[in-house]
């Protein structure tokens, strides 16, 4: 069994990837730590109970930044139920967490402390609790065994031309991060376009009968739908962007995927590159490498594992 | 027939000096004037070669303005005797010319000053051709804001999709100056850029360069030594094989080529701007390829020159330059 904790801003983009972390018998679900993101921190806290109510996730959830490391928001947190839509997931709106009293930092460090082998950390938002946990507990780093995370981009990007959300939501803790010398994958916007899934893919759930398979079976084609929701009628054939499916099936099967390591920092500031995510991907700054980039995968055999 | 008036902002280098061979005998553009910036080399450098060029290729009634020794506010780069990486010593990877150094064209103006009078005395509006550090085009929007109107658009070999060089993030010609490139697009004058990817791709086969190679005006003969020390180098970087095709790009031509015959092109309209404030992105050709901003069809400043069919590009290279052999034709 892989200990693991999840630290995420779950909304519509990672539930997915978490109900394939949740359900994976592999791994050993230490607990979940939640932030704020693209949703407020409150709203992200009931998704999360609600969808570990669905797939009976069973472990401590403790909260954590409302807001970025070092600034206001760079962009203001909005409600996103995840069950909010008639046409997305139908959660229990009066599922309730096993709520830690301790913030997010602290209850990673206790956890980390008391795993007796190195924990892995999948990240899904800003990596603002990270940021704190290193800086009040340097040592946690080296319990950490790696730190997987949806987020940042080599390419594709789409806040302000050339910054990816989840590094624009708090660029200096991810600036932090990624200076810290963890063993850190990336799990980029990117990926996401590499990993599509097809309407097929998406409509292969249709009929199953597991209650969270169905669950997760609407979510897709509400996703599906969404992402072709400004083509043309008979031009809807774009593919599902998969990057939090592809951050979670890493973090099961890393041999599915294709990686290199490259150098990344985080732009501070630019005028039109603050918050951008920078991989050197030309080698061009001589400096050590301190990520793994993942660059594409094995598609059939990462969404065979969908709706399993 | 119709000719295009143009003015070609150069730094003189390898590959400036086959679009100078080139230009000097398309029957397509009128060259109201060639303008001259440091970049491949220094300025002293950069104006020598061009001066020889346009002597060699008997183009000398073609006025030509002195520019930019430094950016518009960074410092005089410095490149010692071993000249630029790719250009070599003197910025023409020590190919000589067989007369001594010329001097008829140069104009008592400086380059902004040359471009404005063109401007000026043109009855419609003139293209630039900028394959250099963007400095002098920079200094006539901010000395001649008025001239704008008179500026067609401007076409440009720089700009890289979202690779770096020479550093992480920025781009060739770009980063010479970025705040003279940032003055261009933030002009909100067309601009037709032609991105180190793409110039890459315009590449001239082995067996392409062994057909010039075989010519024998003087021109002839320059250029395919031009040719031979640009394959040299760039090849000594990795650079000689692209989608498969052995040789060399041709990165200046590439934008010449766009302008004469776009037909060989393809491009997708985006809203840019450089990065000059940060020093990580430095000189990053800044592009809404997703159109994330959502700015109006108007807004978009940049044409993104992003395909190219090389076998017509090769071809229009040699005849340009087979235009200079004995029974040759324009």
């Amino acid at each position: 069994m892989c200990p693991v904790l999840l630290d995420v801003n779950l909304t519509e983009d990672f539930a997915a990837g978490f109900l394939l972390a949740a359900r994976a018998p592999e791994l050993d679900i230490l607990g979940v730590t939640v932030t704020f993101g693209e949703t407020d921190l409150a709203t992200a806290a009931q998704n999360t109970a609600e969808l570990m109510a669905l797939c009976g996730l069973a472990c401590p959830v403790a909260l954590g930044a409302d807001r970025p490391w070092r600034r206001t928001w760079v962009l203001p947190p909005r409600p996103m139920p995840l069950g909010g839509a008639i046409n997305g997931m139908q959660l229990d709106p009066a599922a309730k967490a096993d709520l830690s009293p301790l913030p997010a930092a602290e209850f990673l460090y206790e956890a980390l402390c008391a795993a007796p082998q190195p924990v892995t950390l999948l990240c899904a938002g800003p990596l603002t609790n990270i940021a704190a946990l290193l800086e009040r507990h340097p040592d946690a780093k080296n319990r950490i065994g790696r730190l997987i995370w949806r987020g940042g981009t080599q390419r594709h990007a789409v806040n302000g031309v050339v910054r990816d959300l989840q590094t624009l939501l708090d660029p200096e803790a991810a600036a932090f991060v990624l200076e810290a010398g963890l063993p850190f994958v990336m799990c980029p916007v990117d990926m996401g376009h590499a990993l599509q899934a097809s309407q097929a893919e998406v409509d292969a759930g249709i009929g199953l009968t597991d209650p969270v398979l169905h669950q997760l079976n609407r979510l897709l084609k509400k996703r599906w739908c969404e992402a072709n929701e400004n083509q043309p009628i008979g031009r809807r054939t774009l593919g599902l962007p998969l990057q939090d499916v592809a951050a979670a099936a890493y973090l099961l099967d890393p041999e599915a995927f294709i990686s290199e390591p490259f150098h990344c920092e985080v732009d501070l500031k630019g005028r039109y590159t603050f918050g951008m995510c920078v991989v050197d991907i030309c080698r061009r700054m001589g400096r050590e490498d301190n990520i793994l980039l993942l660059r594409s995968t094995d598609h059939e055999r990462v969404l065979s594992r969908l709706y399993q | 027939m119709y000719r295009l008036p143009v003015i070609i902002d150069v730094d003189t280098g390898l590959d400036d000096a086959m679009v100078l061979a080139m230009a000097c005998v398309l029957p397509e553009l009128d060259i109201r004037a060639v303008t001259v910036c440091f970049g491949n080399n220094d300025l002293l450098n950069t104006l020598r070669n061009t001066l020889n060029m346009l002597k060699l290729c008997g183009r000398e009634d073609i006025p030509v303005g002195a520019g930019a020794d430094r950016p518009l506010v960074r410092p005089t780069p410095s490149y010692g005797t071993d000249g630029h990486f790719v250009h070599g010593p003197g910025g023409l990877g020590g190919v000589t010319f067989p007369f001594p150094d010329a001097t008829a064209a140069l104009s008592d103006k400086s380059a902004p000053d040359l471009m404005h009078q063109v401007l000026r005395e043109s009855d419609q509006p003139v293209t630039i051709l900028c394959l250099g550090a963007h400095t002098n085009a920079a200094r006539l929007l901010l000395k001649y804001p008025e001239d704008r109107e008179k500026i067609r658009c401007f076409v440009n070999m720089g700009g890289l999709v979202r690779a770096g060089l020479p550093t992480v993030m920025s781009s060739v010609n770009i980063f010479y100056d970025p705040e003279g490139a940032a003055v261009l697009l933030d002009s909100g004058i067309p601009f037709y850029m032609c991105p180190g990817d793409l110039t890459a791709l315009a590449m001239v086969t082995l067996e392409e360069m062994e057909e010039l190679r075989r010519f024998r005006s003087p021109v002839g003969r320059t250029v395919s030594a031009i040719m031979d020390a640009y394959y040299k180098t760039c090849s000594s970087l990795g650079e000689q094989t692209r989608n498969g095709v052995t040789g060399q790009s041709l990165h200046d031509p590439c934008a010449l080529a766009f302008l004469v015959h776009p037909e060989f092109f393809t491009y997708g309209r985006y809203w840019a701007r450089v990065e000059t404030q940060s020093e990580l992105c430095l000189a990053m050709t800044v592009i809404d390829y997703e159109n994330t901003l959502g700015v109006p069809q108007a807004d978009k400043n940049l044409y993104l020159v992003d395909g190219i069919h090389r076998q017509p590009f090769a071809r229009f290279f040699l005849d340009s330059i087979r235009c200079y052999e004995e029974g040759g034709e324009a």
